[in-house]
């Protein structure tokens, strides 16, 4: 009988589509679809409505100016028109963040949930193809519901009446793409967790603990606060440089965090900058440009090597 | 050309201090059927798990029709044919779907014609569109075989495969493992406890007791010469009374 000889980049895609229709089937891939798609609305709504209530207040203001006096121009009349998504920002870092942890998850405990892993393995498979299979299922999950989420945004704008312009189109794609590499990261520790760990509840709590020191710790440290300075609200605000100490430790912890790099990018590309740190650090773009790519770089070598400690002989799963 | 399909040299497979196989010289001929006994950790399973390439193996050579197992194991994953203990599919997908799944990926090059064929053959067409988590322990079971074999293997290897089957199933099963070797000439390598299921499909058998091979021999020699025992169960205590007994005495 002959016998077809698929490439690897078949397989590749033959294992992906395979997770994604379960994604899809499991309603997984929907509900993050569904939240995705909440956020950019919110987003764009809490944005639309503030600027709604100052304006009505503006109108109403104006109107007491006596007659012949200079009427000021609305203040907010020069805000940028990607300025609606200063909101998905935080809930990128936050909620965007965590699904992508649990696509990873699903993703890379599905075959060992399902006790499959030893008959797929006993198929003409390579742990490299395995192991690119669920980066490729992972990088398309989350890359269709980013998709929807700026296709979103792109209706929320036509609907406010934004004139188009190339050059904000490709800051709001250059915002999403910038919103994916940031989640990216966290999906690929999840699903390196998920490939290596025997159990089910491990591999979802490491990758949220490290989620917990990139969001929390890291920021609060790269910002040179007091540890409990964003808690105790008591505390007086901390001049760094007035404390060698916690100048150091911010020179040190800020490159690594890598959500003041996302935030801080992510709100120039959107045309507002909101204040990150403290300190006297200041990146240019690029560099938080290249520290966001190193970041999805150093997560999947990370995830890489947890897949190869992926335990194939058994098929128990706690 | 190769003289066995299946042949081991000193294969082992140590776990820390722990040797699960020991030093294994095993040989298969080809369109043989081979019952591999011994009791709950004897060592089966990692010695079939060596063989189909899941594990490697820590020492010793092995080679499966002609192909070297750690040198050639994409080759041997492409000629053999897996069914592990407890059936495991997608539960999710429906039995269709999971063989679909499993014939690209085992380089099946008209998928739907072997589906067809396959499942004509193992007779499941009512039900191969039924999700596998709605499916019995004999459908389930029947459909694995079905994904083990619709890439047309030369040898098929079986762990345990009549393991929580009722009467039914297991007849049934025998009668499948019997007309895959007669009809398909596939040679198969079966992991077992059961002794029945041995004396019914076997035609050699091989005795592994704490990773060792303790016996090897075909079905009918193994009766000639253990002619005053009255069945294979009392054969294969005696096999293993006696393997005791040696050990005690070195």
């Amino acid at each position: 009988m002959s016998r077809g000889r698929q490439s690897s980049s078949n397989k590749l895609a033959l294992i992906a589509g395979n997770d994604l229709r379960f994604l899809l089937r499991d309603n997984v891939l929907k509900l993050a679809l569904g939240v995705f798609v909440v956020m950019a609305i919110a987003s764009s709504y809490i944005s639309w409505s503030s600027q709604a209530i100052l304006q009505a207040i503006y109108q109403e203001g104006i109107k007491m100016i006596p007659l012949g006096n200079p009427i000021p121009a609305f203040p907010l009349s020069a805000a940028p028109t990607l300025s609606i998504l200063k909101n998905m920002i935080i809930y990128v870092v936050l909620i965007g963040s965590l699904l992508a942890i649990i696509l990873g998850h699903v993703i890379g405990t599905r075959d060992r949930k399902a006790k499959t892993l030893r008959v797929l393995f006993s198929r003409p498979i390579t742990r490299a193809d395995f192991f690119f299979a669920k980066v490729a299922a992972l990088a398309g999950s989350l890359g269709l519901v980013t998709l929807f989420a700026l296709l979103t945004t792109l209706v929320s704008l036509v609907i406010l009446n934004k004139t188009f312009s190339t050059a904000w189109l490709g800051n709001l794609f250059l915002f999403y793409l910038v919103s994916y590499l940031f989640m990216i990261g966290f999906g690929l520790l999840s699903l390196g967790f998920g490939l290596r760990e025997q159990r089910s509840a491990q591999a979802l709590l490491l990758p949220i603990m490290l989620w917990i020191v990139v969001i929390f710790a890291l920021p609060e440290l790269g910002s040179a606060l007091f540890p409990t300075g964003s808690l105790n609200p008591i505390l007086p605000p901390t001049d760094v440089l007035q404390s060698p100490a916690l100048q150091l430790i911010h020179k040190i912890v800020y490159p690594f965090s890598v959500s003041e790099q996302y935030k801080a990018l992510s709100s120039s590309l959107i045309g507002i900058n909101i204040p990150t740190d403290v300190g006297s650090i200041t990146y240019t773009h690029w560099l938080e440009s290249l520290l966001l790519v190193g970041w999805v770089l150093i997560t999947f070598s990370l995830a890489y090597r947890f897949a190869s400690k992926l335990e194939v002989s058994r098929d128990s799963y706690e | 050309m190769y003289t066995h399909i299946i042949q081991t040299e000193g294969l082992t497979k140590r776990y820390g201090e722990i040797k699960s196989v020991d030093a294994l010289d095993l040989t298969i001929s080809e369109g043989e059927v081979f019952g591999f006994l011994g009791h709950n950790g004897a060592g089966k399973t990692t010695t079939l798990s060596m063989l189909t390439t899941l594990i490697p193996a820590t020492s010793g050579k092995a080679s499966i029709a002609g192909l070297d197992l750690e040198r050639d194991a994409l080759q041997i994953k492409r000629i053999i044919g897996y069914l592990p203990e407890n059936v495991q599919l997608y539960d999710t997908m429906t039995g269709y779907e999971n063989l679909l799944y499993f014939a690209k990926l085992s380089d099946v090059p008209k998928a739907k014609e072997a589906i067809d064929k396959t499942v004509n053959f193992l007779e499941i067409s009512s039900y191969i569109h039924k999700k596998i988590g709605a499916m019995s322990k004999g459908m389930r079971q029947r459909i694995g075989i079905a994904q083990a074999i619709l890439h047309d293997p030369k040898i098929l290897f079986l762990d345990e495969p009549s393991s929580g089957l009722d009467p039914m199933g297991m007849r049934q099963l025998r009668d499948i493992i019997t007309r895959l070797n007669a009809e398909m000439g596939m040679t198969i390598f079966m992991n077992t406890h059961l002794l029945s299921e041995v004396t019914a499909v076997c035609t050699s058998i091989g005795v592994l007791n704490s990773g060792k091979l303790i016996y090897l021999a075909s079905v009918e020699d193994t009766l000639k010469k253990f002619k005053d025992e009255k069945s294979l169960e009392q054969i294969y205590f005696s096999v293993e009374r006696n393997h005791e007994a040696s050990y005690v005495q070195r």
